[in-house]
């Protein structure tokens, strides 16, 4: 079961990440 | 003294006591995060670059908010995984006197998130659950850090302000590294003496047994091998009657955990009672130490806000607002449970308060504390993002319940946590001065930056990340068998108590309406996607403000400019503040503790 967690976890992380890779490309939309 | 004098009492003294400290206290912040030179940055100057040495950090170098953000996900993901590591390998560690076996997968993995996001939810019972190792190199070292990792993210966004035309915001690794260091450290070391001379014990020792005066006879729930209730084909737990005259007392390195516990909002008990526990909270001066704790960082950053951007009547505006809402929300919560129970009342009980009772609703309080000292606990704990308790919250009165719940909802910002509570009021400043300026047709600003669409969806981002997880999760709990099966209060309060779970959750809160058994792979799988996400996506979008407004130029102040330190911006702050609550959470609120608050009252 751990490495169901684990990746869990990992992907809790890339979701953060991916995040912050959308926000840096975010325009103000003007 | 009556009841209610007794409350504004100690709320008073409370208070008069973190906000003289605010001063003295959130100077010392400003100076140490700033690396301004003071007594503690001389002492500590050569362990601060030895860490930076061993570490590999370059503490000159500055961060953009992106490698900022990235930082701080990577040095999280590392401390979730050790927190992880510590519990499914602890029956092989040292420091396990009890031999506790490994926490399940599941539930280690909800304590690894609810431990890194500072919300320190528990799902399992501390001294059945975690050998000393995993209490004091997972959980307590988790509790300094996710409380660094807060402030720094916080000193980043007061930079975005002060900056003109930057790049970066501040290096990350000697943000976490100054704030433990300089601030978390040394204050705990001092509160956990303070705690242990009132008696919070702090040992390796293995569990006493202790005998008992009378025999006893209870019905003891069974459990598996991996600490979960067993349960029968209707789902009731299975129990099996014992007879004992041994009281088993267990121990530990109590009051290290305690004082980091409180001071840096995290409010993971050692003990399943958490601060109702004698060893935890033994007496009403440690209470009252305690509140105080709690509350002390959170309103001090408020005058380290103002000492950085150069105007402390900014700080003082921001403390003015938070105190409003503390006050207020605290009052109704002792009110409520002052006023008792009114099913009790009807057959006849005396629920008033004389010299020889506390009258009221002191069903799930100690004694030793009582009404007062346990309404002011729960309104701290949950204005901030501890989530500590000394009473049971599922048994206050709807609306005392309802106080702690809709704390949480507003967003944990009065004062809120460690850095959290003051960067989430300065995201709702924001879209205040922005509501301002399109009701005057005016470009928004706060403190000469320019507030404009990227901040605002940023901001956007912000404010309906949480509510969207907490709202979705509750919907998805009560819709399905496993979030079903976790409720032993079906109708209204069992749906409070849901709400309740996924809003601490997603606050990043941790304290927890006790009556939902939440130590199943559901809960534990739910509630910490939405720790993680509540947690980290509200951060990385403050980064990005933070980011943002550093780039930009400070525009002068003009006679056009809204003052943001006047008693017309603390109301718009406060209006912003309970508007946005009450519309992401008015409906919840009438299917939970409203209806249960008219139903209780209505059959009466």
């Amino acid at each position: 079961m751990d490495i169901v967690y684990l990746v869990l976890l990992l992907g809790l992380f890339l979701a953060s990440f991916g995040l912050a890779l959308a926000l840096e490309r975010l325009g103000d939309g003007s | 003294m009556s009841a209610t004098l007794k409350f504004a009492l100690l709320g008073a003294l409370v208070l008069a006591l973190v906000i003289l400290c605010a001063k003295p206290l959130g100077h010392y912040i400003a100076d140490v995060m700033e690396g301004r030179p003071n007594f503690a940055l001389r002492w500590g100057a050569r362990l601060e670059r030895w860490i930076y040495r061993v570490c590999g950090i370059d503490a000159r170098e500055e961060m953009s908010w992106s490698r900022y953000a990235i930082g701080l996900l990577v040095f999280n993901l590392a401390g979730g995984l050790v927190v992880y590591l510590l519990q499914r390998l602890q029956q092989w560690l040292p420091f396990n006197p009890q031999q506790l076996p490994a926490v399940s997968a599941d539930s280690a993995f909800n304590t690894a998130v609810a431990f890194v996001t500072n919300t320190d939810w528990q799902g399992y019972s501390g001294e059945s659950t975690m050998a000393y190792l995993t209490q004091a190199a997972g959980l307590t070292v988790q509790n300094f850090l996710s409380a660094a990792t807060g402030l720094a993210v916080a000193i980043a966004l007061i930079r975005g302000f002060t900056r003109r035309s930057s790049a970066t915001i501040g290096n990350f690794w000697v943000d976490v590294t100054r704030s433990s260091l300089y601030l978390l450290l040394p204050l705990s070391a001092l509160l956990a003496v303070a705690l242990m001379g009132q008696g919070v014990i702090q040992n390796l020792h293995s569990y006493r047994d202790a005998t008992t005066i009378e025999k006893l006879t209870f019905d003891n729930p069974k459990s598996d091998s991996a600490g979960k209730p067993l349960l029968d084909a209707k789902g009731n737990p299975i129990t099996e009657s014992v007879t004992t005259q041994i009281q088993t007392l267990p121990m530990g390195p109590v009051a290290s955990q305690e004082a980091i516990k409180e001071l840096g909002t995290n409010g993971g008990g050692f003990f399943n009672a958490n601060s109702a526990h004698p060893f935890e909270n033994p007496t009403a001066l440690s209470n009252f130490m305690e509140i105080a704790a709690i509350l002390l960082i959170p309103f001090a950053l408020t005058y380290t806000f103002g000492v950085m951007v150069g105007d402390r009547r900014q700080g003082f505006a921001l403390m003015a607002a938070m105190l409003i809402l503390f006050a207020v929300l605290a009052a109704v919560a002792f009110v409520s449970e002052q006023g008792g129970n009114p099913s009790l009342a009807s057959q006849g009980i005396d629920a008033t308060s004389t010299a020889s009772q506390s009258g009221g609703n002191m069903e799930g309080k100690e004694t030793r504390f009582g009404i007062a000292a346990s309404a002011l606990f729960a309104a701290a704990t949950t204005a901030t993002s501890c989530g500590a308790v000394n009473s049971m919250h599922d048994s206050m009165m709807p609306m005392g319940g309802f106080v702690p719940l809709f704390l949480m909802q507003l967003g944990e910002l009065a004062p809120g946590g460690v850095g959290t509570g003051i960067y989430t009021i300065l995201i709702f400043a924001i879209l205040g001065v922005f509501i301002a300026g399109l009701m005057i047709g005016r470009t928004p600003e706060y403190l000469g930056k320019k507030i404009q669409a990227r901040e605002m969806k940023l901001a956007s981002i912000f404010i309906l990340t949480t509510p969207t997880l907490v709202l979705l999760g509750t919907a998805l709990a009560v819709m399905t068998s496993g979030g079903q099966a976790g409720v032993f209060n079906p109708g209204a309060h069992g749906f409070s108590e849901i709400l309740y779970a996924f809003t601490s959750a997603g606050n990043n809160n941790g304290s927890a309406f006790a009556g939902l058994s939440a130590n199943t792979v559901f809960y534990n799988v739910s509630l910490g996607i939405v720790m993680w996400l509540g947690r980290f996506w509200p951060i990385v979008a403050t980064l990005a403000i933070a980011g943002s407004l550093a780039a930009k130029k400070r525009v002068p102040v003009t006679e056009g400019t809204m003052p943001t330190h006047g008693a017309l911006f603390i109301s718009l702050l406060i209006g912003t503040i309970v508007l946005i609550g009450v519309l992401n959470y008015v409906p919840a609120l009438a299917l939970g503790p409203v209806v249960e608050h008219f139903m209780l009252s209505g059959a009466h």
